[in-house]
């Protein structure tokens, strides 16, 4: 096949702000951080960026309000976010359109001391609204309908979520940073939506996040690591939380785009070093695993145990403690995925979460309850 | 097809009519929510996928049965529930 446009283009800068329970500055501020982190982990300053995606979860701030903020200098912005964003600022530098993206995002003064729960995962509407249905339900009918088929156990979810909470532990960034959980504490902990337990599902909180991408030939110019894209595609499949998630029709989400990703590559599952799996729930990863092929259908349940995903094993997943322990704040976790990816190929998560020898990392973003899922392939060699 | 969309969403025509169903069908899957989303309602209740015997899902409820006795396959039936003087919700029982 020819080659990828997506082939020209690298990641340079990764950066993700602090991240609290509550943010400590307004969302400006922590947009600002967000924007000036990602262009000095690249080694640029804010006045080399002339291609600019701008979001804010509360505030709504946009790119073309942020250019603004920039003296009017980007001639490019973007509207789409997290790996699509990454996608359509890789489309942007191959066109010519810009040199130097600036993806930024930042969510503060969502929650209050009344309120925790994030909005999104509370879909207001006639279809879903009425049988007290929310976004762990609804990933839930998903999963239990996978364990109904192939008898998946609680167990393997527990695996799962135990091995991400675990890299969470070890990372001083993360939210949970020093909360070890077992797969029994897991089980343990009080249920939510059957088969998810607490500790199977996402945490709540805030913070900002950026990435820098430019050409391979600019790349060259910089003083830092450049992480090559190998691959990326979007899989759509109508409105989440209104269609009920069938599982013969959604379980599969992100097959297609995890195809189009490995083929623009030129690469399988199996070249895959470290998986930054998108963690909303346990399940979704067992779920991920068979979608993209790392496994047959039905045996993702098997496929996660015996310490085969966590950070010493065959395929370390989500290795900087992902949604469950390092951060699920607003529009930024999406984001987080590639950025986890990058700083995990860059040797910038702790030694103790850093993966000898990496060379290829996949991201995800999205899940079979929420009817999309988004997928990246990124790596330390050109393609 | 449901939930209810402006042009088919198989052939992308525009003649659709509103078809009535038998209201039988069976548990596709389902969760039971212990942790509500809004306080009003009270748990544990059943959320569930049904398949309706003409072949489509529709989200509900399932009452009239115990949490821990619900299965996948299960045989149900809607039964319409006065919820105020207003709202009436297509529920469904165990059927039998």
């Amino acid at each position: 096949m020819s080659r990828s446009p997506f082939h020209d283009v690298a990641i340079v800068g990764a950066y993700n702000t602090v991240q609290a329970k509550t943010a400590d500055q307004p969302e400006m501020g922590l947009l600002l951080d967000s924007m000036r982190g990602a262009v000095a982990s690249a080694g640029l300053s804010l006045g080399d960026v002339d291609g600019l995606n701008v979001t804010s979860s509360v505030q709504r701030y946009n790119s073309r309000e942020a250019v603004a903020l920039l003296g009017g200098n980007p001639s490019w912005t973007g509207v789409d976010i997290g790996i699509p964003a990454v996608i359509e600022a890789a489309f942007a530098i191959s066109a010519g359109l810009a040199d130097v993206v600036l993806i930024a995002t930042a969510q503060a003064s969502e929650y209050t001391d009344r309120v925790k729960t994030a909005p999104w995962t509370r879909p207001s509407n006639e279809f879903v609204e009425c049988w007290g249905l929310y976004t762990a339900a609804e990933f839930a009918l998903i999963a239990r309908r996978h364990m109904h088929l192939y008898g998946t156990k609680p167990e393997s979810l527990a695996e799962v979520a135990s091995a991400i909470r675990s890299n969470g532990a070890r990372n001083p960034a993360a939210l949970h940073y020093g909360r070890e959980v077992s797969p029994g504490d897991v089980l343990n902990s009080r249920m939510v939506a059957d088969p998810f337990h607490l500790l199977d599902c996402a945490v709540t909180c805030e913070g900002g996040a950026g990435l820098v991408m430019t050409s391979i030939e600019r790349a060259r110019d910089l003083d830092v690591e450049p992480v090559y894209i190998h691959g990326g595609a979007i899989e759509r499949q109508g409105m989440a939380y209104m269609t009920p998630p069938v599982w013969d029709r959604y379980g599969h989400s992100g097959r297609t785009a995890a195809r189009k990703a490995f083929g623009q590559a030129g690469l399988t599952p199996a070249d895959v070093d470290v998986a930054e799996f998108y963690d909303p729930f346990s399940f979704e990863i067992i779920r991920q695993l068979e979608a993209f092929e790392f496994c047959a259908e039905g045996e993702g349940g098997d496929f996660v145990m015996d310490g085969r995903i966590r950070i010493d094993g065959e395929l370390p997943i989500v290795t900087n403690g992902g949604l469950m322990s390092f951060s699920h704040a607003g529009l930024a976790q999406l984001l987080q995925k590639p950025i986890a990816a990058v700083q995990q190929l860059r040797g910038e998560l702790p030694e103790v979460l850093t993966v000898p020898g990496a060379k290829l990392a996949l991201a995800s973003n999205g899940g079979a309850g929420a009817l999309f899922c988004d997928v990246l392939l990124v790596g330390t060699e050109q393609p | 097809m449901f939930i209810p969309q402006p042009i088919c969403t198989g052939c992308q025509g525009d003649h659709l009519e509103w078809v009535e169903s038998s209201g039988r069908g069976r548990v596709y899957s389902f969760t039971t929510v212990h942790r509500p989303p809004r306080p009003e309602f009270d748990v544990p209740y059943v959320v569930a996928i049904v398949e309706l015997d003409e072949g489509w899902h529709m989200l509900t409820n399932l009452i009239g049965c115990e949490p821990n006795s619900v299965q996948v396959d299960m045989p149900v039936e809607v039964s319409f529930e006065r919820m105020s003087e207003e709202i009436t919700l297509p529920m469904f029982r165990p059927v039998g």
